[in-house]
This record gives structure tokens, sequence and C-alpha cells, in this order.
């Protein structure tokens, strides 16, 4: 099977970031809102860069 | 200004018209094809996830969950952030194997028609309130277009008959550009552009919608944060609601894997990798920019008193009251919602039409019109669809959220979650464990979700302590987990506990990720194709099988007449595969093993490796770890095999050809791609019977084999062994070319015989030398002692006789001594002219001749590296040779001039007009006792002679017979040539010597 390091880094970082992101995403206002928003946006940012990356060394 | 109904409908109509140009000419290539085969129109297309409900329902589980409305897209996102192990997988099956719906990818996977059908039942059913959604968002917002202050009853009738004007609408435009064509491997370019458009359309009317509210609303970047960044937010989910959140994200992602709309775009449309690639985060960024202006306008409607969720977007545009919003507002609507009713129903349609509808008709009834009935049935269907959905608005409780319908959905398609992981990674996964956890999570989902949902409440639901923390959250939460839970683990046990077949277990291998199916090699009851079409026609009707199997023949590069077991197979494989895509994987697979039956199940245990060779040569990029070194050590020892110096086969017990290396083609003349899985026996004779005839012996070695082949006379030698491999009833064979060595030796053996000859020339020549002189001198004694004319004339005879012998005997001395080598060239120079001359002169005396003109065209200054004596005599063995060969009164020629390509050797030719030598004797001229003269004219040791001297000047000879004549329309070939080219004598200084 194939080893898929970029997720299982995402997973490892979401397990062991989620007390802190959790507190920080839920608190007590809409801030929320932006929050998770910005968080999102950042994954996006990191699959399109492994994307790129990857793109990169399937022509090399 | 409120919009008239008229006006409603002509910019409802006009919108859908402009909709279907941008598909037609999409398909029909107006506009530029970079454009509509960009990445970018794909991941828009794939927008179809957010539906209606993304526009007018989203706030209402945003005012019911709080921020928890985000997981209605991350649910999304999370399928396609997991592209690589989820997405890509299943792209790589469905593509292969041409499945277009998650029905046929599960009644595929675990090889049953059941499984497709409860798949199609659930997802049918599940579907139908998403397809209420958007008929009811149409409705609704095109009844607040028309008036705003119609009361509750009056709204009602209003939004039926919107709804059915809607549904009549998008039924034509469905039919019309979703449906023209049956084929799944068609390209639905036109759709593709289309919904691409939509997805433009309401992504920009929400964040018009978003970013106006937000302006007008809240003013100020101060008074957005007052008022909605730092207010409290009372709707954050509090501790049991994290448990909705939880499985909200789980029942979303299931969804986005199940829903048939994404499955139609994801899978069954010819994406490729790349766009799938620009889609793992192409389409989370699209809806990134959906779900940011949901938040701002539920609190911007909130501000201005609106204290419901749904349609929070039209609350704020009549609260704004612009009519320009309104009409942006019903577009982004209309967009969202005619996109995805419209891709929901084809690919619905085909589901059912597949599963469900298929499986109880006969072909043998609609034969020839097959295409055409299935196109009337599906678009049949996508409009049943359609308006089961309306019935399903109609009868739905007037105070319903839109969030309720869209969970109803999402529960009912994450029903299939448990099977779908399977098809990737369980495989031992069988097909009763999928069928009785579909049933069971199924069950559970309709009886207390859906129908109750309806007003009705069949059973009460049972309240299982193990479900006792979700008491407090909503029916559709427990309901949801209650299924998932109940599916999984009546899945899980029952492929435990019950056997999975041999089939199934195939099937897995197919679908595993990184694991290349392993295909057996069975055998077929076919002659050729033509017998295949045949066959196929007696269950699918002439016309129907003679189109797939064109098709197939096509698609695979095939002849009309193959005959190759291998290739008969994959032609097998094809046409399942492309009747997969007609009428779903367990029609195709029923029909292919009525019509196209194995005679027996697999050769043996063996795999096709000429097909898992094709395959890992394509797959080889996809390769990693482990398997990629193991692909690396299989070429390593294929290219050694390959480049063996001796030729290798490979043959299955039913003599098919598995294994034929380059050396074995080199050996044979046969390409090995033109024999590769091809049957023995369709080699040519000589090497069928041969290879035949040595496999079936018992010997394991045959030395020094001669076969005589077009080609020629081929000596070989074989070898053969047994498949040491279990389970492998195949036969290897070494072949061994000694063709060379074998004619090398015959050389040998013939220059020893001409060795021997020549040694046994010089000792005969010795000894009858001496006796024969005895004679001579004895019978010129005797014409002194005797007057009588018997006795003189005998005498004479004797004398006569005596020099002959004694002319063969230096002739045998001389061919001796020129076998040794003894006269080196350069060891003097000859004219050549004069030893033609010489030569002229001594054939001149012999009075009993041919009366033949002997012609010297030498010229006189060129002289070669030669001895003069020698040459003399190669000149008269050869004038001789062409007196006896020219008729009487013909001339013969003798001539030198300077090589044409090398102006240190000269070529000189003799030519007679005689009728010319037979090709086959030619090769033969120049051996020792070879003579075409009568018996006792010739001893056959001239041109050997000849031969001998010219190699010993180092020069050659050749031989050109029958000569073209001048004008060959009017006399025939005749007379020969002999060429000599001989190097011309130098000097000390190098320079040529002139006589």
């Amino acid at each position: 099977m194939r080893t898929h390091s970029t997720l299982l880094f995402i997973l490892f970082m979401l397990a062991i970031l989620e007390p802190g992101i959790g507190n920080w995403l839920f608190e007590e206002s809409n801030r929320s809102w932006y929050r998770f928003h910005i968080l999102w946006g950042l994954l996006i940012l990191f699959i399109f860069f492994n994307s790129l990356r990857q793109r990169k060394e399937n022509e090399l | 200004m409120n919009f008239n109904s008229a006006t409603l409908l002509f910019i409802t109509i006009a919108y859908l018209f402009f909709l279907f140009w941008v598909a037609n000419a999409a398909e029909k290539k107006l506009i530029p094809e970079r454009i509509v085969s960009h990445p970018f129109i794909y991941v828009l297309a794939l927008g179809v996830y957010a539906s209606g409900f993304a526009y007018f329902g989203i706030t209402g589980l945003a005012a019911q969950y709080g921020i928890g409305y985000l997981n209605y897209y991350l649910g999304i996102c999370a399928v396609f952030f997991l592209t690589p192990v989820l997405i890509r997988p299943l792209y790589h099956v469905c593509k292969t194997y041409r499945l277009s719906s998650i029905a046929d990818l599960l009644s595929f996977r675990y090889r049953s028609q059941a499984v497709g059908g409860i798949a199609s039942i659930i997802m049918a059913l599940a579907m139908l309130p998403l397809i209420a959604i958007q008929i009811e968002v149409v409705a609704e917002s095109a009844s607040f277009l028309f008036t705003r202050t119609l009361e509750h009853g009056e709204r009602f009738y209003l939004h039926g008959i919107a709804g059915l004007l809607f549904c009549i609408l998008i039924a034509i435009s469905t039919v019309m550009f979703g449906s023209r064509t049956l084929n799944a491997r068609d390209s639905h370019r036109g759709l593709i552009a289309a919904l691409a458009f939509e997805s433009v359309i309401k992504l920009i009317a929400l964040l018009v919608i978003g970013a106006v509210a937000s302006y007008a609303i809240f003013g100020s970047w101060d008074s957005f944060r007052e008022q909605f960044l730092d207010a409290p937010q009372s709707q954050l989910p509090k501790q049991a609601d994290q448990n909705s959140l939880r499985i909200m994200f789980i029942s979303f992602f299931g969804m986005a894997l199940a829903l048939p709309s994404a499955f139609q775009l994801l899978y069954a449309e010819e994406s490729g990798y790349k766009k799938l690639r620009i889609a793992s985060w192409g389409l989370p960024l699209f809806l990134l920019a959906m779900s940011l202006p949901i938040a701002p306008l539920l609190w911007a409607a909130r501000s201005t008193g609106f204290e419901g969720g749904d349609y929070a977007v039209l609350h704020i545009t009549q609260y704004l009251n612009s009519d320009a919003l309104a009409l942006i507002v019903f577009l982004g609507g209309l967009s969202a919602a005619s996109g995805t009713i419209m891709v929901s129903t084809l690919s619905l349609a085909s589901m059912t039409l597949t599963h469900l509808f298929l499986p109880l008709l006969s072909f043998r009834k609609q034969r020839d019109d097959v295409y055409n009935w299935l196109l009337r049935a599906r678009q049949t269907l996508i409009v049943l669809s359609i308006f089961a959905g309306f019935v399903l608005y109609l009868l739905l409780p007037h105070q319903h959220q839109l969030s309720t319908l869209m969970l109803l959905t999402t529960s009912g398609c994450a029903q299939l979650g448990p099977a779908i992981i399977g098809v990737l990674y369980w495989p031992t996964a069988n097909r009763r464990g999928a069928i009785y956890g579909m049933i069971t999570g199924g069950s559970i989902w309709l009886l207390w979700l859906l129908i109750p949902s309806l007003g009705f409440e069949l059973f009460p639901r049972p309240e299982l302590p193990m479900f006792r923390a979700l008491y407090n959250d909503a029916n559709w939460v427990q309901v949801t987990s209650f299924a998932l839970v109940a599916n999984s683990l009546v899945f899980a046990l029952t492929s435990l506990f019950t056997k999975t077949s041999r089939e199934e277990k195939a099937a897995a291998a197919t679908c595993n990720i990184d694991d290349l199916n392993r295909p057996g090699r069975s055998r077929l009851n076919l002659s050729n194709a033509r017998e295949m079409g045949e066959r196929l026609s007696e269950h699918l009707g002439h016309a129907v099988a003679s189109q797939e199997l064109g098709r197939a023949l096509t698609e695979l590069n095939l002849l009309a007449d193959e005959n190759r077991p291998y290739a008969l197979r994959r032609l097998r494989d094809q046409i399942e595969v492309n009747l997969s895509g007609l009428m779903g994987p367990s029609i195709a697979r029923r029909i292919i093993d009525n019509s196209l039956p194995y005679t027996a199940g697999l050769i043996g245990d063996g795999e096709d490796i000429t097909l898992i060779e094709t395959r890992l040569e394509t797959y080889q990029a996809n390769l990693t770890g482990l398997a990629a070194d193991l692909d690396s050590l299989r070429r390593y020892h294929r290219e050694t095999l390959e480049q063996l110096p001796i030729g290798v086969c490979s043959l299955g017990s039913d003599q098919e050809i598995l294994l034929w290396n380059k050396t074995m083609s080199a050996i044979s003349g046969v390409a090995s791609h033109q024999v590769l899985g091809s049957s023995m026996l369709d080699l040519p004779d000589a090497w069928a019977n041969c290879l035949l005839t040595f496999g079936s012996c018992s010997d394991v070695h045959w030395s020094r084999h001669e076969l005589n082949t077009p080609a020629g006379k081929l000596w070989l030698n074989l070898h053969k062994t047994e498949s040491q491999i279990q389970g492998r009833d195949e036969l290897i064979i070494v072949v061994e070319d000694i063709t060379d060595t074998q004619l090398l030796e015959s050389e040998l053996t013939h220059q020893e015989r001409l060795a021997s000859i020549g040694r046994l020339a010089a000792g005969v020549a010795h000894e009858i030398g001496n006796p024969v002189t005895g004679i001579a001198c004895l019978a010129q004694n005797l014409r002194y002692e005797s007057d009588n004319p018997d006795t003189l004339e005998s005498a004479e005879q004797i004398v006569k006789q005596t020099q002959r012998i004694t002319s063969i005997v230096q002739s045998l001395v001389n061919f001796a001594h020129t076998g040794s080598n003894h006269h080196a060239p350069g060891q003097g120079s000859a004219n050549v002219q004069h030893c033609a001359e010489e030569a002229i002169q001594l054939l001149s005396l012999d009075r009993e001749a041919k009366h033949i003109q002997f012609e010297n065209r030498c010229d006189p200054q060129y002289c070669v590296q030669a001895d003069t004596q020698r040459l003399v005599q190669v000149f008269v063995n050869l004038l001789s040779n062409a007196r006896d060969a020219s008729p009487n009164g013909s001339v013969v020629t003798i001539a030198a001039e300077l090589a044409e390509h090398s102006e240190a050797h000269l070529q000189i030719t003799v030519t007679d007009q005689g009728e010319g030598i037979d090709q086959s004797l030619q090769d033969r001229l120049f051996e020792p006792f070879f003579t075409t003269k009568e018996p006792g004219k010739g001893t056959g040791l001239g041109l050997a002679l000849v031969y001998s001297i010219v190699k010993d000047f180092s020069g050659t000879i050749t031989i050109e017979s029958p000569l073209t004549p001048a004008s060959p329309t009017l006399e025939p070939p005749h007379g020969t040539r002999v060429w000599i080219l001989l190097p011309l004598a130098t000097d000390t200084n190098g320079d040529t010597l002139e006589g």
C-alpha cells in the first residue's frame, strides 16, 4: 500500500493540535467564523503546494 | 416593484435556454477547447455539490448549529483532501470497468445484482428529499419575487404552481441536453460547461448578496466587528451538540462519497488524474468561497429582525428592497437548484434503470432497438424522478426546515458508507455483509427518519442504553448514529462469519489500492472473434452484438478474424466492460457468462502473465516502496531473459505461448507480439511441428535437430524443462541456433578434404610420373623397332596418352603446390598483355581444337603483381574453357583495364559467346574435380587451380553468366565473362610499373 505521508502529516498535526486549536476556534464569540475559514484556507494551501510538489516530482 | 408571473416565467425559460446554448456551444466546440477542457471548468462543475440548500438552506443549519454549519462543506472537503486514498483509486476502478454509479461500483465489487439493487433503492429514496429541496427553493424564491404580501394559504398554491412549472421546464432541459446519448463513455462536455457556468452564477450571486448585506446592514468594519464578530454567539454548540457535529460531519462525508450526481461527475466523466488533483484543492476553495458569506448573511438578517434560519438571503433582499438584488438572488438560486436537479436525476435514472428495471427485462424482446429503448427508458426515469421529488415536496409538512430535508439525504447516503469503504480497504468483505448491512441501516433510516419526516410514525424508535449520550440530541442524530452503527456491525460480522467467494476476492483485488488484479488464464471455447459475435447475437440481437463486437475490436486494435486465445479473452473482457457501461456490471456479466462462457475454470493456478505484464508496464509510475522494488526486480529479470543469446519460450498446457524472447523471435523470424498469447498451432508449420513434437516426446534434449524453414535450413539444439512453480503446468523450451557452427564445421571438413586431395595428388603425381615416363620411352622406342603401320599407330597413341597422363599429373602437382602458398604476392611483376599473348599462342598449337578467334585487347602498359608463368597458366585455363564453351567461328576476348573503384588494381576479363553457365552450377565451379565437360575431356582441376593462383596473387575471381545482351528484346542472354581483379605491380617507391 502506498504511503501518503502528506495526509498522515495533516492527520497527525490535527490530532496533536486539536486541544489548542479547539479552544481557539470555539471561543465565545463569532470570531470562530473567520478562524475556521483561515484554518480551512491554510489546509487548502498545504494541499495545493503538496500537489504542486508532487507534479514536479512526477515530471522529473 | 414586484415581478409578474409572465416575467418570472420568461426569466426562467431564458436562463434555461441560455444554459442550453452554453452546453450546445461547448459540445459543438463553439467555445474554445482550451476553455471547456480546462481543469478549472471541471472544478466549477463539481460545484454541483453546492445545491439550492447551500444557497437558501445553509443559513438554517447555521441558525440551528452555529459554526457547525461548516460541517456541510468540511465533510465534502475531507473527501477531496483524501483524493489519493479515496477518489483516485475509485476513479481507477470505475474508469477501467466503466462503472458510472455507486450501485455499479458496489455491484461490481460484491459481484451481486442484489447489492446494486439495494444501493439503488436507498439512493433513490435518499435523493428524493434533495430534489424536493431544489424544487422548493425555486418555488419559494419565485413566489417571493412574484409577491411578498400573500398569506400562507395563498402562497402554498403559488408554490405548487411555481414548483410544477419548474419541474416541467427542468425535466425538458435535462432530457434535452443531459441524456441525448446513452453511452457512459461519451463525455458530457456540454453538461460540464453548463454546470460550471451555473457554479459561477451562484458563487457570484452569493458573494454579491453577502457583500451588499454586510455593507448595508453593518455599514463599517467597526460596526461589523461589534455587531457580528464580538457578539456572543448564541448558537455556539454546547457539549451535547458536539455529537451532532460529529454525526453531521460523518453524514456529509458519506454523502460526498455516495451522492449520485457527484459520482457521475467524478468517475463517469473523462476527468483524468490531473483534473482530480486540481479538484483536490480547487473544490475546497470553491466551497470556502461559498461558505464565507453565510454567517455574515445570517447575522445581518438577524440584525434586521429575522428570526428564522432558512431563506435569510430572501429576507435580506426584502429588507434592502432592491429588484436587481432580488433578480440576482433568484438567478443564483435557480442556478444552484437546476444544476443539482439535472445531474442528480440523470445519474439516478441510470442507476435505477440498470439495477432495478433492466434485471426484470429480457433483451431478446428488444433485439435490434436496445439502444433506443434504453435511451427512452432512461429519459422516462429522469422525468419520473423529478416528479417524484415534486410529490414529496407537496407531501412535506408546511413547517419544515430545509436543513431537515438535507440531513435526510445525507443520512440516507451515509448508509452506503461502510460498503464503499469495504470496496477499497476490506478484501474479505462479501456480498452478504454488504446486503445485510445496507438493509439494516437503510431500514432504520427509512422507518425512523424518512417516514416520520412525512408526518407518519409506524413504529416507536427504540431507545438503546448505548445511545444514552445522544438522548438530548435531535432525532436525526440518534437515528443516523444507530443506523450507521447497526449497518457497520452487521456488515462486518456477516462478512467475517460467512464465506467470501473466489469471484468476490478477485474483484476485491481489482478494487484494492495498489493491488493489481491478477487475472486468471481461462479457456474459451471459441475459435475466433467472428464466432464470438455469433454467440453474442443470440443474447443481444444481431445489430447490438455486431456493434459491441466492432467497438471492442477497435478499442483493442484487433482484427475481426483474431483467433489468439489471449486476444479473445481480452476481447471478452472488453465487451463485458462496454456492456457494463450500458447496462450495469451485473447484467453485463450475466450476458457474457451466458453467451461466452469459459469452458473450464482457470488453467491450473496460472495467472494471465501476458496481461499482468502489460498492466505493469503502464502502472509502473504509480508503484512506490516495496512494490516499486519488486517491479524493478521483475524488469531486471525480464530484460535478462529477453536479452539472452539463446531462444526461450514458455508454453501453457493448452499450447498457449506465454513467453517468446527476442532471440526466439530472431531465430524463428516471428515477432513476440505476434505470437504471445496465441496458440502454438498458429506458428509457421515447421516451428509448430518441431515444438509440438519436442514438447510431447520424452526427450529433454535434441541435439543438431535439422529444421527446414522457408528462410532456409536451420540446425538447432533444443532443451526443455517443466515449470517448477506450484500449480503452473507449463513447459519451458530453450532453443539454441547452431546453424552457423554447423556450416563452419562443414566448411572445415571440406577444406580438410581439399587439403587431403592436394597431398594425395602430390604423392600420386610423384609415383605415377616415373612409370609413365618409362611407358613413353618404350612407346617411342617401339617406333624405331617396327615398320608395321599398326604398331607405329599404336605406339603413337601410347605416346599421346602418356602425354595426357603427364599433363594431368602436372596439373595435380601444380594444384598441390599452389595450396602450399609458396608463391608470395609481389614476388615479381607480369605483363598482362604478354601473358595473354603467350597463352593464346600455346592454345593455337592445338590443331584439333575448335576454330575460335582469340582477341587480345589488353593494354601492354599494365603489369600486375604476379608470376609470369603462373599467370600464363591462369590465362591458358580460362581461354581454354572459353574456347570449349564457344561455338565454332566465335570470338573469345581477353581485356584489361583499371578497376573502377580502385586504381591500384587491374580488372581482367575473359569473355566467350557460349551458352552460359547454369546459375545452380556457378557456386561449384571452383571446386576441384567439378566439371561440366563430357567424361574424359576435363579433369575438373583447371578452375580450382586458377582460383588458387589468383588467391595467391591477392586477387579475386568471379563469374558472370549469362551476360546481358546489348538488346535484350532481340537476343536471349548468353555468354560468360570471368572477372579477375589483380593488384598492379609497383616499384620500390610505390609507383605503378608500366610495361
